[in-house]
């Protein structure tokens, strides 16, 4: 089995996994996008949503409301299918990457060297790039998960 | 001809299969408590056996929830004579992969008496998924939600050379359709949910726990042999997508992933003893000591780490954070901790629904792009506090002698309290500020009079004293339900429910609250038998590893249907002689009508 193939078949797989957590949750998260400001926003705050989240959590000690997979309304760069799971990985987490490569280290950069199979010899200087080169990975506010991935690995 | 072939062939199995069955039945093999932990069944209070899935798909037999024994005798038919399938997934070593390998090892069968083989979609999937360990997660409790300390636990399966926020978290929970507060807890409390595994990505978890909630999240990777993980593995494919009740209490998302585990290390039998509740924090305690988990790494949540970064800051720079986090544009002269506590700030306006996206995306890409200008920094991480399963124990008993000072009378009682924390409590490996009691008990006797009488009984009693951060200013408030006898009549009993809130500070380690206070007593001793007493509930306390102290009060006036002025107020210091045993001395204060009634006492306490 090649490696394309295989990634192909992990993410048939992961995409399984994916839809089964989806209609185990109630509810969606309603900001997803494909680019910055995909992190999953905080219950309505207020004293009597605390009570109500308090007597649960108490009983249950259970966060029940959902978070989906933010890559479900996102178009993929569909020639890029060897790199899928980077792609869904950047789209689910790309306010905690750019917050990452901004600093230069973390464990989300470690995740994506991962995916990426970045030597661990290499590590540091794929951070290093990342961070010198924020302005191009991350074009601006508006930069998708497909532009962010496309440049990470044209970068490697 | 064909016929009569296909009748000596049915036969044959029924032959083996009685063979089977016969060597099962000596070894009584339903009785085996690996049996048990595959079915999930335990006794009920009443001595009956039942399985805790609820699901008609998870049993061979229309009375396998009940019955061990009949469960045994059709899952080994079903194995040795398996059922016409159209669909893989469908077969029995695909719906069974745990049991089928059980019996097998556990009968010393020979892989061909089961037909079929094992089954290649678990195998591969297994393959496919890379998995290489597991890890338990704890997500602590967090502030301003006393109730997060019971915690959570879900499990992680860990893949080979990927970094633990790509591995895959098994989580149970509820299905749930109704977003209407009152309603959910209602269903929970009852077991009118379905609860179901899923599959998800870890780090969807790390970010509603981390960052959305900000609970520090503990991670205990498990010791187990890969003989063990499979069998795990394996039992959590029986149970994807199987729906049991899920009853907040007892079948909680904690409780329902030991099974797995006890699958896998089948000395633990946490699952099968009999229990009233199964707090996750309790659960994880008993977890940590079978040695099953190793020590636990911390990942610290996204408010952690803004306290930390705070800290390493001055007033005027955390102003200044401030002002570049609404918007002020980021300088030369603001620091790379500043620029990293600005970004946070942002992100923590942005998930508070602060600020739009746009708002969020506009105001961190700047501040982001000056960071990565700076390059890198060596800035420490956050130290680990104590982790949760170092910490005392949910239950305790607290016996105690003293005096009433104004009659001269000996009293002697003792105190029991079904769970969690309260506020002089040991506050290692749990949130601070918060403290909660649930079922507790004061059974008091005054030695002259010779009179025993329940001092009290506390239903819950919650309380969430949070200092504001410069980036967050939650209100602190406190709740109670519970039964206390008068002050005046020791006989008499009156039920108050309490609701304050308010705000507190915390100046070096002592923490002070001041709480707006409403109570409802319903009370057979007045006119309407109910009243409604506002006031004030005040507080400072200090609590140490070794040495907790703290004085605290309660001021209430009646306004409707009761008259006069109520005055509770208590000074206690408690001193740890062992992690879970303290010796105390306390002095209590009551007064009402113009009587009072003053206690002087020492006290004994043992948490388990």
């Amino acid at each position: 089995m090649n490696t394309k193939t295989k990634t192909k078949t992990l993410l048939v797989a992961g995409c399984a996994l994916i839809a089964t957590s989806v209609s185990a949750q109630g509810l969606v998260r309603d900001n997803c996008g494909c680019g910055f400001g995909t992190m999953a926003l905080g219950d309505e705050s207020g004293l009597l949503s605390h009570l109500a989240a308090t007597f649960l959590n108490g009983i249950s000690g259970n966060q029940t409301f959902g978070i989906s997979s933010g890559t479900l309304n996102c178009e993929q760069a569909t020639e890029l299918v060897s790199v899928k799971e980077v792609e869904i990985f950047v789209a689910d987490n790309m306010d905690h990457i750019a917050a990452e490569a901004a600093i230069g280290e973390g464990a989300y950069l470690n995740a994506l060297a991962d995916l990426l199979q970045v030597e661990d010899t290499e590590r540091s200087s794929f951070y290093a790039n990342l961070q010198i080169n924020f302005d191009q990975v991350f074009t601006g506010p508006e930069a998708t998960a497909n532009d962010v991935t496309r440049s990470i690995v044209d970068m490697i | 001809m064909v016929f009569l072939g296909l009748w000596f062939n049915v036969r044959a199995e029924d032959a083996v299969t009685a063979a089977v069955w016969n060597e099962a039945e000596q070894a009584e093999l339903w009785q085996d408590p690996e049996w048990w932990t595959l079915l999930h069944y335990h006794r009920t209070l009443w001595g009956r056996v039942m399985s805790r899935i609820d699901d008609p798909r998870f049993f061979l037999d229309p009375k396998g929830k009940t019955d061990p024994k009949r469960e045994l005798r059709a899952t080994l038919e079903a194995f040795v004579n398996p059922p016409p399938e159209q669909e893989e997934a469908r077969t029995i070593p695909c719906r069974f992969p745990a049991r089928r390998r059980w019996l097998l090892e556990r009968l010393d069968l020979p892989e061909e008496l089961f037909p079929g083989g094992d089954c290649e979609k678990y195998l591969n999937a297994v393959e496919q998924l890379e998995i290489e360990s597991a890890t338990m997660i704890y997500p602590a409790g967090y502030l301003n939600s006393p109730a997060s300390m019971f915690g959570h636990l879900l499990l992680v399966l860990d893949r080979t050379g990927k970094d633990r926020l790509l591995s895959r978290a098994v989580n149970y929970a509820a299905v749930v359709g109704d977003s209407f507060g009152p309603l959910f807890a209602f269903k929970g409390i009852f077991g009118l949910y379905d609860g179901v595994f899923a599959i998800l990505p870890y780090y969807d978890k790390v970010e509603e726990y981390s960052a959305v909630n900000r609970r520090d999240i503990w991670e205990y990777p498990l010791t187990l042999t890969p003989d063990e993980l499979d069998q795990l593995l394996r039992h959590v494919w029986e149970l994807q997508e199987l729906t049991s009740r899920y009853f907040f209490f007892k079948e909680n998302c904690a409780f329902n992933l030991l099974y797995p585990i006890e699958a896998a290390r089948t000395d633990i039998s946490i699952t099968r003893n009999f229990r009233l509740s199964a707090v996750p924090v309790t659960l994880l305690r008993e977890l940590s000591q079978t040695g099953i988990t190793q020590e636990p790494i911390f990942r610290a949540s996204a408010a952690t780490q803004m306290d930390h970064l705070a800290s390493l800051l001055t007033e005027s720079e955390l102003d200044r954070v401030q002002d570049v986090a609404e918007g002020a544009e980021p300088q030369g002269s603001d620091t790379p901790v500043m620029l990293e506590l600005a970004s946070d700030w942002v992100t923590f306006s942005y998930t508070e629904r602060e600020i739009t996206p746009e708002v969020f995306r506009e105001r961190n890409f700047p501040l982001l792009r000056e960071r990565s200008r700076r390059g890198k920094q060596d800035i420490p991480a956050p130290a680990p506090p104590f982790p949760p399963h170092v910490g005392h124990g949910p239950r305790r008993w607290m016996p105690y002698v003293g005096v009433e000072t104004e009659s001269g009378n000996a009293v002697g009682g003792i105190r029991f309290r079904f769970a969690y924390h309260d506020w002089l409590d040991d506050p290692k490996g749990y949130p601070p500020g918060s403290s909660i009691t649930m079922f507790a008990a004061d059974v008091q006797h005054e030695r002259e009079v010779d009179q025993t009488t329940l001092d009290s009984f506390t239903l819950v009693d919650i309380r969430s004293l949070t200092p504001p951060r410069p980036w967050a200013k939650p209100l602190s408030w406190a709740g109670h339900l519970g039964v206390h006898a008068s002050p005046i009549d020791r006989n008499h009993h009156r039920t108050e429910a309490r609701f304050s809130s308010g705000f507190t500070r915390k100046v070096s380690g002592i923490t002070a609250y001041l709480l707006l206070a409403n109570v409802v007593r319903w009370d057979t001793t007045l006119e309407e038998n109910l009243a409604w007493e506002p006031g004030v509930e005040w507080g400072f306390f200090t609590s140490g590893p070794t040495l907790r102290a703290g004085i605290r009060g309660r001021e209430v006036w009646g306004v409707l249907g009761a008259e006069g002025r109520r005055t509770e107020a208590e000074a206690e210091v408690r001193w740890n002689i062992h992690s879970d045993t303290f010796l105390g001395a306390a002095i209590s204060y009551q007064r009402e009508l113009h009587q009072p009634r003053n206690l002087v006492m020492l006290n004994f306490g043992r948490t388990f």
